[in-house]
């Protein structure tokens, strides 16, 4: 009954496995986030300059943080935020590699994935201090943010690239090319999910103290628009 | 009574009262404004739509625009589902709303019949010497009101000259009337319906089921095909039918779908294993905002489910085919298959019979093998070699084995399917044949055992449009290879390290349109 109900919602087993997964990183995060501590503490300490600004709080980051915890604390939020949107490049490489590869194919993609996206969100994380350096204020940085991300939201551009999210390459099963092309597609899904999402991760990073149910609501309308069943109601108007 | 869907080949030619009427009610239709619901241009639209393309083609004046309604932009156009298991379903629904909008507009002219009902296109009919000729009330613009014939467009373009030419194997029905599944597998056997979809307008594009493949496809292609002289991989100088945003506008597009309803009638009543889904998420259409709603005779729209699609003859509906009767005596892909196995396998005698049981669990699909880089299809034959795993393939030798040993009750041995994964192309007509398994130079012609099958188009522009939902990856065709694995194993030469794969284009396949990603087979146990 329930598993049928499920079904006819679009929940399948992988679909169910992805939002656990994503559960549990929401859980780790709520228990321990160590990534915003260091956010209002840099709150108008303010060099004049930009790049020793930036150089500055990367510095910072460092030593109140730590690598271990910037890294980490980065892919729990990706984990947290972008889990359930992988149902369909998972399905791809798990129907379209050797049943004795699948888990090793998988591994190579979420690699991949994970490292572009935690060098994204170093990246994301250094603009948010500096967005606070430069605005004095959580609130200014976070509005700043939220203005330019919702004009990236609304730009065809985006578009595009979320239209390239839905790519399935060719995956090779035989030599180098077998163990290259599943990290290949974790990089390149990568690159187009950052520049789809990057507002949706950068505006919790710069309101430290509301970045749980911001980052909860980005879950969301990710969630949605990357299973979202498409549908009649589209101009098609665009050609190449 | 239920009004009776005629074959087009027992009606008199060319003109019938069946064809002069349905005729007349399309130039009634094509008269009425886009907006109006029930006109010819609306319920096209409701099949799909894109402005630039109809301009472009003289169905959308310079002044006119597409309806601008909620209703239309936002549920009625392009609602058509395709690559997925409502296909028969929704267009048995999309052909009854036609059907009932012709027939009132018939009504209201004198002298008409009260019992029209739509003709159907039975391209394997007995009846004449070349069934699968388009029937001339089709092919030539005069007709007996005089004036423009409203059943010919100069847009079909069939083999390039404006003939069409179709061969009998571009609507070969055995396939799909003979596998005893309605629902299929992603990668393995897709069904005669198709794989389990949401609602399924523009998304992905792998599930499509036996019958959508051929001859539904093929018919689309060889009768719209692409203008002789002109670059076949743009798509002004496509036909009609061979695109699903303009199939709808051509007459013979309702003819041709009426046929594929009375296959699905024709599988559904020659065997009684042959069982429509009963999951409700099949009966009761799909989860989610968009449903299936469709325009009425009195400009109203109304809601329909796959379970309302199940009886022709229930008073929404109210029609029954001339002839559903089964072309194959009653053979099944099953039966068949195993007792070639065991007239082959010696002592297997007795143990291949109607005791293995076709359906029991979900069954298992794995990738057996696949090529080393994408192939690109051109007007020549091309090739490419599938390397097989061994590991797996040895799995494959194994369920051979089980059924030389074993006594009682076998599961069937593996079945193998092609998979031409992911593909791009700009030409909605391209149609090519598929020949597996030949030795290096052979001619294709003289092996008809290696011919996999025809694979269509139909569809594929929007599939690699990065423009429309989950375009730009293309569109995936299976194809069942498990007689030519069976010969090579019959034959001892079970080694199946390389298999060759060779594309012999049919027609309109430009050079250098279409690629195919990845040529892989995949095994398929029950
Ligand atoms: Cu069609």
């Amino acid at each position: 009954m329930l598993r049928q109900w499920l079904q006819a919602r679009g929940f399948g087993p992988l679909g169910l496995l992805l939002w656990g997964v994503s559960l549990c990183a929401w859980l780790l995060i709520v228990g321990g986030d160590r990534l915003h501590v260091a956010l209002p503490l840099l709150c108008g300490g303010a060099a004049t300059s930009v790049i020793p600004q930036g150089a500055f709080a990367l510095e910072y980051a460092v030593q109140t943080v730590g690598w271990p915890a910037l890294a980490g604390g980065s892919a729990l939020m990706v984990i947290a935020m972008m889990a359930p949107a992988l149902a369909g490049p998972l399905l791809h490489l798990w129907y379209r590699s050797l049943s004795r590869h699948r888990w090793r194919a998988i591994l190579l993609f979420v690699a991949g994935y994970l490292s572009i996206w935690t060098i994204a969100c170093v990246i994301l994380i250094l603009t948010a201090y500096l967005l606070h350096g430069s605005t004095g204020s959580e609130l200014g940085a976070g509005l700043v943010a939220a203005a330019a991300g919702l004009a990236w939201q609304i730009s065809p551009v985006r578009a595009r690239c979320l239209a390239r999210c839905h790519l399935r390459p060719r995956l090779s099963i035989f030599g180098a090319a077998a163990f290259a092309d599943p990290l290949l597609f974790g990089l390149t899904l990568a690159c187009w999910c950052v520049a789809t999402c990057w507002a949706l991760m950068l505006l919790p990073l710069c309101l430290a103290d509301a970045h749980l149910p911001i980052m909860a609501a980005g879950a969301l309308l990710v969630a949605i628009e990357r299973t979202r069943q498409p549908g009649a109601g589209r101009s098609g108007l665009v050609f190449r | 009574m239920a009004r009776i869907r005629r074959n087009v080949w027992s009606l008199a030619q060319p003109w019938d009262p069946v064809l002069l009427w349905y005729a007349r009610g399309v130039q009634v239709l094509k008269t009425r404004p886009f907006a109006d619901v029930t006109s010819w241009r609306y319920l096209a639209a409701i099949h799909g739509v894109e402005e630039q393309i109809w301009r472009e083609f003289g169905w959308l004046k310079p002044a006119e625009h597409l309806p601008q309604t909620p209703e239309f932009k936002k549920q009625d156009q392009g609602q058509c589902q395709h690559h997925g298991w409502y296909f028969v379903p929704w267009h048995r629904g999309y052909l009854a709303a036609f059907e009932a909008i012709v027939r009132a507009a018939i009504e209201k002219l004198p002298g008409a019949p009260k019992d029209w009902a739509l003709p159907y296109w039975d391209y394997n009919s007995k009846a004449v010497a070349n069934p699968r000729l388009l029937p001339e009330a089709f092919a030539k613009n005069v007709w007996p009101d005089g004036g423009d014939n409203p059943l010919f467009d100069k847009r079909r373009y069939g083999r390039g000259d404006g003939v069409v030419v179709i061969r009998p194997e571009d609507v070969d029905t055995k396939t799909a009337l003979t596998d005893g599944q309605f629902e299929g597998v992603a990668n393995g056997s897709p069904g005669f319906g198709g794989v389990r979809t949401p609602f399924q307008h523009d998304a992905d594009r792998d599930h499509e089921g036996w019958l959508e493949q051929v001859p539904h496809d093929v018919v689309h292609g060889r009768v719209g095909g692409s203008q002789a002289g002109q670059d076949p991989n743009d798509w002004r100088s496509a036909g009609l039918m061979s695109m699903p945003e303009t199939a709808g506008l051509d007459p013979i597009f309702w003819l041709h779908h009426a046929n594929i309803d009375r296959l699905w009638e024709v599988w559904r009543k020659r065997d009684a294993s042959h069982k429509n889904p009963v999951l409700s998420s099949w009966l009761n259409g799909p989860a989610g905002r968009h449903k299936f709603i469709l325009p009425q005779p009195n400009g109203t729209r109304k809601q329909f489910a796959p379970k309302d699609m199940l009886d022709t003859t229930a008073p929404a509906l109210n029609y029954v085919y001339e002839d559903t009767s089964d072309p194959f005596a009653g053979q099944q892909r099953l039966s068949a298959r195993l007792r070639t196995l065991s007239m082959a396998i010696p002592g297997a005698q007795g143990v291949a019979g109607p005791e293995v049981s076709s359906v029991a669990k979900k069954p298992i699909v794995e990738l057996l093998g696949a090529n080393a880089k994408a192939v690109m299809l051109s007007n020549a034959p091309t090739s490419t070699t599938i390397k097989v795993d061994k590991p797996t393939a040895r799995k494959v030798t194994n369920s051979f084995k089980m059924n030389e040993f074993t006594a009682r009750s076998v599961p069937e041995p593996d079945r193998v399917f092609l998979n031409l994964e992911n593909i791009t192309s700009d030409n909605n007509a391209a149609v090519f044949d598929v020949y597996v398994g030949l030795p290096e130079g052979a001619d294709p012609a003289a092996h008809p055992d290696n011919r996999a099958g025809v694979v269509s188009l139909f569809g594929a522009r929007a599939a690699t449009n990065m423009a429309k939902p989950h375009g730009g990856s293309g569109m995936t065709k299976v194809l069942e290879i498990t007689d030519t694995i069976d010969r090579l194993h019959l034959s001892g030469n079970a080694d199946l390290s390389n298999l060759s794969v060779l594309f012999v284009p049919v027609s309109s396949v430009g050079a250098g349109g279409v690629s195919i990603k990845r040529v892989s087979i995949y095994r398929q146990s029950s």
